[in-house]
C-alpha cells in the first residue's frame, strides 16, 4: 500500500503536501503560549555566564564551588562508577591530579589523587604511582610526614619504585628519622651505587647522628648529674634533722619549691663546699612589706645577715626605727600558730633545727618587729608566744 | 680405614633413600671432628661433590648435615685445597659440568648466602670464610667468585643488611669473610672506591653488640684497608670519618673535663656510663694498628692528633692488661706524642730501619706474643 502511495504522489501532490506540513508547523508555532525569552544568559552577564559555561570556562571550578548542571553533567560522565571502570576512574582522578599538579595546585592535586585511591582500582602500578605523586603534593607542601607515609604506601604496591625510594629517604631527612633515611638511601644505593645525591644525603644523615646521639648523651649526662645532686640535697637536709612541711615521711624536691616569683629559681641548693643556701624572706608586718633573701648561707650568723638588710633604713622605714639591735625576730610555726623568739645570735642552720620550725613552701621566714612598739605588742596579741 | 670412607661413599648417592643418606651424612659428620679422617676424606674428590651437590637436597637435615661436613673440610688447609680443585675438576669433565655451575664450588656456597631465604647460609659463611683463609689460595677464590658474575657490592648489600636473610641465618661469619678478601688489592679498591659508599656502611658495625665475629671481622677489614697510604686522608675525611669509628671502641665512660671532651670528635663526647670498651684484646689490637697505619702521613698524623686521640689512649693504657694491646697502645702513642719537628719525616712509611735495629724489634714482639 505503501509503494502504491508513493508511486502514485505526483510533483504537485508533493508540493501541495509541503505547503500544508509548512503551514501546519507555522500554526503549531503560533499556537504557543507567546512568551519572551527567558532562558537565555542575560545581557549584562553574559560574560559570567559563558565562564560558567564548561565549554567556555577558562579556569577550573574551585573546590567547594557550586558547579554549572553542565558541568556536574559531564563530570558524572568521567567520575561516574556506573560509567567507568575502576581502573578508568583511577585513570581519570590521576589525569585531574596530574592536571593539578602540573599547575602547582597541590591541595587540589591531593583530594584528586585521593578520590583515585579510594577506587581500589587493583592495578599496582596505579595504586603506586597514586600514591606516589600524592606523596610528591604533599612534599611539594611540606606535608613531610604524610609525603612519606605515602611514598611507603607507594612502595608497598611497588617495592622497586625509585621516585619513591628517593623521596621516602629525602621525607625521612626531613622529619629527623635519620636511621630511616639511611635505610632508603641504601635501598637507593643498592641499585644505582654511585648515585652522588643519594650518596650526600646519606652523609648528611651520619653527620646528623653524631649529632644528634651526642646531644642525647650530653642530656643524658646532665640530667644523672643533677640527679644525683638532687639526692644529696635530700640526704643533707635529712643529716641536719631540719623540718621541711609536706616532707615528713618522704622528702621530695616538690616540698623545697618556693612559692612566691621573687624566689622561684633560688631553691635551697648545696654549694661545692657542702653549705645549704636557703632563699629566705623577712617579713615586717607593721608595714606590711617583706625582703626577699636569695642566698641565705646556713653558717652565717641571723644577725649579721639582718645587720645587712637593715643597714641603710629601707625606704618604708621612714621613723628609722628598724635598727637591728632594736628588734625582736620571731619564727612562726604554721600548724600551731604559735610564735617562737628567734636568738639572733645564732646561725641560720642553728634557728632552723630548732623542734618546732616547719619550713613551708621551701624558704625559712621571719617575722621581725621593733622591740616594745605598739606595732609588735598588738601582733603579738594574735599569737601564743612559746 | 680409607677403605671404610670409600665404601661409605655410594650409600650417600641413594637417591631414592634419605634415610639412608642422612644417617650416612651424620657418620660422616662425626668422622669429620677427627683430624686423621679428615686428611682421608680431603682425598676423596668423589665424596666431596657428592656433599657439594646434597648441598641443595630438598631434605633440609640432609642439606645441613653436608654443609655442616663441609665446614670442617674447609677448616682444614688441605681440605680448602681440595673443595677449590673441584674447580678444575668440573671442568674437565663434561658430566660434572651439566650438574654444576661456572665458578662451582664458589657458586654454590655464595648462591646460598645470597639467597634470603636459604638455611644454609649461615654454615656456607663458614665454608667461605674458611676458604678465603689461606693467604695461597685467596687469589683463585677472588678468581672464582668474579667468574660466577658474583660482585662484592652484593656480598657487602646482604652483610650490612639488618636481618636479610628470613630463616634466622645471621651471616656473622660474612665479616671473617670480608676480612680474607681484604687482603687482595682488588677487594681493598672495591671497598675503597670513593664513589661508591662500602667502608662508610661497614664502620658502624666496629660496634656491633651481638657478634663479636662479625665485629671481630669488620674491624679487620678496615685495618686491611688503613694499609692503603693513598687513601688515608680520604679515609679521616668527613667523607669517611673513620677515626671516631676506631676509637670508640677502645674508649669507656671516662668523663673528660670540657676542654678535652670538646676536642673530641662528636661520637666520643659524653659516653654513658654503661659504656665499656672491646672485650677481645686481638681486636683492640687491630683497631690500634688500623690508626698506626693512618699515621703514615704528616698532614694525617696532625688531623689525628687534633682529634684528641691521646686522652683516650691514655685511659686505655691505664687500663690495658694485654701485653700485645699494651705495645700496640704505647707505639701509637709514640707517634702522636711526639712533635713533627721531633720526628722530621713526612711518611713514616719511607724509613729505613737498619738490619740490627730490626733484629731487636723482631725479639721484642717476639716476647711481647
Amino acid at each position: 500500500m505503501a509503494n502504491q502511495n508513493k508511486k502514485t504522489m505526483s510533483d504537485a501532490e508533493r508540493l501541495e503536501l509541503a505547503a500544508k506540513l509548512d503551514q501546519d508547523l507555522e500554526d503549531f508555532i503560533n499556537g504557543l503560549e507567546k512568551k519572551p525569552y527567558s532562558e537565555g544568559w542575560p545581557e549584562d552577564r553574559w560574560e559570567e555566564e559563558m565562564e560558567k559555561h564548561p565549554f567556555f570556562m577558562k579556569k577550573a571550578p574551585e573546590a567547594g564551588e557550586k558547579l554549572h548542571p553542565l558541568m556536574e553533567g559531564l563530570q558524572q560522565l568521567k567520575y561516574d562508577p556506573n560509567e567507568n571502570t575502576p581502573e578508568d576512574l583511577a585513570a581519570a582522578y590521576k589525569e585531574d591530579g596530574n592536571f593539578n599538579f602540573k599547575h602547582k595546585n597541590y591541595r587540589l592535586a591531593i583530594i584528586a589523587y585521593t578520590e583515585g585511591i579510594k577506587v581500589k582500582c587493583g592495578n599496582n602500578e596505579m595504586e603506586a604511582s597514586l600514591h606516589n605523586n600524592r606523596s610528591a603534593a604533599n612534599y611539594f607542601l611540606k606535608n613531610y610526614r604524610s609525603a612519606l607515609r605515602d611514598a611507603e604506601l607507594a612502595l608497598k604496591f611497588k617495592p622497586d619504585y625509585d621516585k619513591a625510594i628517593t623521596r621516602a629517604a629525602i621525607c625521612s631527612f626531613e622529619i629527623n628519622q635519620y636511621e630511616k633515611a639511611i635505610e632508603y638511601c641504601d635501598c637507593f644505593l643498592n641499585k644505582k651505587p654511585d648515585d652522588v645525591q643519594a650518596l650526600q644525603l646519606r652523609q648528611r644523615c651520619v653527620n646528623a647522628i653524631k649529632i644528634k646521639e651526642r646531644d642525647l648523651r650530653k642530656k643524658k649526662q646532665l640530667e644523672t648529674k643533677n640527679n644525683k645532686v638532687e639526692e644529696e640535697l635530700l640526704k643533707q637536709l635529712l643529716i641536719r634533722g631540719i623540718n621541711i612541711e609536706g616532707g615528713k615521711d618522704s622528702l621530695k624536691l616538690e616540698c623545697l619549691e618556693p612559692h612566691v616569683p621573687e624566689l622561684a629559681n633560688h631553691r635551697v641548693c648545696l654549694t661545692e663546699s657542702g653549705i645549704l643556701q636557703w632563699p629566705v624572706i623577712f617579713m615586717y608586718p607593721e608595714y606590711k612589706v617583706m625582703d626577699f633573701i636569695q642566698c641565705f648561707q646556713e653558717d652565717e650568723i641571723f644577725g649579721d645577715r639582718m645587720h645587712q638588710v637593715l643597714e641603710s633604713y629601707p625606704e618604708w622605714d621612714t621613723e628609722k626605727k628598724y635598727m637591728p639591735n632594736k628588734t625582736n625576730v620571731y619564727f612562726e610555726n604554721h600548724s600551731t600558730s604559735k610564735l617562737y623568739k628567734v636568738d639572733v645570735n645564732k646561725t641560720l642552720l642553728d634557728i632552723l633545727k630548732h623542734d618546732e620550725y616547719i619550713i613551708r613552701g621551701g624558704t625559712p621566714s621571719f617575722i621581725i618587729l621593733v622591740q616594745d612598739s605598739p606595732a609588735e605588742r598588738s601582733f603579738l596579741k594574735q599569737y601564743n608566744i612559746a | 680405614m680409607e677403605k671404610q670412607i670409600q665404601e661409605i661413599i655410594p650409600f650417600l648417592s641413594q637417591d631414592d633413600r634419605p634415610d639412608i643418606q642422612f644417617i650416612t651424612l651424620q657418620n660422616i659428620l662425626a668422622l669429620s671432628g677427627n683430624a686423621e679422617c679428615l686428611k682421608l676424606m680431603n682425598q676423596q674428590e668423589e665424596l666431596l661433590i657428592t656433599l657439594l651437590s646434597l648441598l641443595k637436597h630438598s631434605n633440609v637435615n640432609i642439606a645441613k648435615n653436608s654443609a655442616l661436613i663441609l665446614v670442617n673440610i674447609s677448616a682444614d688447609i688441605n681440605g680448602a685445597d681440595a673443595l677449590l680443585k673441584l674447580n678444575n675438576s668440573i671442568n674437565k669433565n663434561d658430566l660434572l659440568k651439566e650438574r654444576f655451575h661456572v665458578g662451582d664450588p664458589i657458586w654454590s656456597i655464595l648462591k646460598s648466602i645470597l639467597d634470603s631465604e636459604n638455611v644454609l647460609a649461615d654454615p656456607c659463611c663458614m665454608v667461605l670464610s674458611n676458604l678465603t683463609r689461606p693467604k695461597q689460595f685467596l687469589e683463585l677464590v677472588l678468581d672464582l667468585i668474579e667468574k660466577c658474575e658474583i660482585t662484592y657490592e652484593q656480598i657487602v648489600n646482604v652483610f650490612t643488611k639488618n636481618k636479610y636473610n628470613q630463616k634466622g641465618q645471621n651471616l656473622y661469619y660474612l665479616g671473617p669473610v670480608l676480612s680474607n678478601l681484604s687482603q687482595s688489592a682488588r677487594v681493598r679498591k672495591y671497598i675503597l672506591n670513593k664513589d661508591k659508599c662500602v667502608v662508610q656502611r661497614l664502620l658502624p658495625f666496629t660496634e656491633f653488640e651481638d657478634s663479636v665475629i662479625k665485629r671481630g671481622g669488620v674491624i679487620g677489614t678496615l685495618r686491611n684497608c688503613c694499609f692503603e697510604t693513598e687513601y688515608h686522608e680520604w679515609l679521616l675525611s668527613d667523607e669517611v670519618d673513620i677515626l671516631p669509628r676506631l676509637l670508640l671502641p677502645l674508649a669507656d665512660n671516662t668523663e673528660f673535663d670540657e676542654e678535652d671532651n670538646d676536642k673530641l670528635p662528636s661520637e666520643l663526647q659524653f659516653l654513658p656510663d654503661d659504656k665499656t670498651r672491646e672485650g677481645d684484646p686481638d681486636i683492640r689490637c687491630m683497631l690500634l694498628e688500623a690508626i698506626t697505619q693512618l699515621c703514615a702521613l704528616r698532614k694525617n698524623r696532625e688531623s689525628i692528633r687534633s682529634k684528641n686521640t691521646y686522652v683516650i689512649l691514655r685511659e686505655l693504657h691505664k687500663w690495658e692488661k694485654d701485653k700485645k694491646s699494651l705495645l700496640a697502645c704505647e707505639n701509637l702513642v709514640d707517634i702522636l706524642i711526639r712533635t713533627e719537628e721531633e720526628i722530621g719525616e713526612d711518611n713514616l712509611k719511607d724509613v729505613e730501619v737498619p738490619p740490627d735495629l730490626q733484629e731487636k724489634f723482631d725479639q721484642v714482639i717476639l716476647e711481647n706474643s
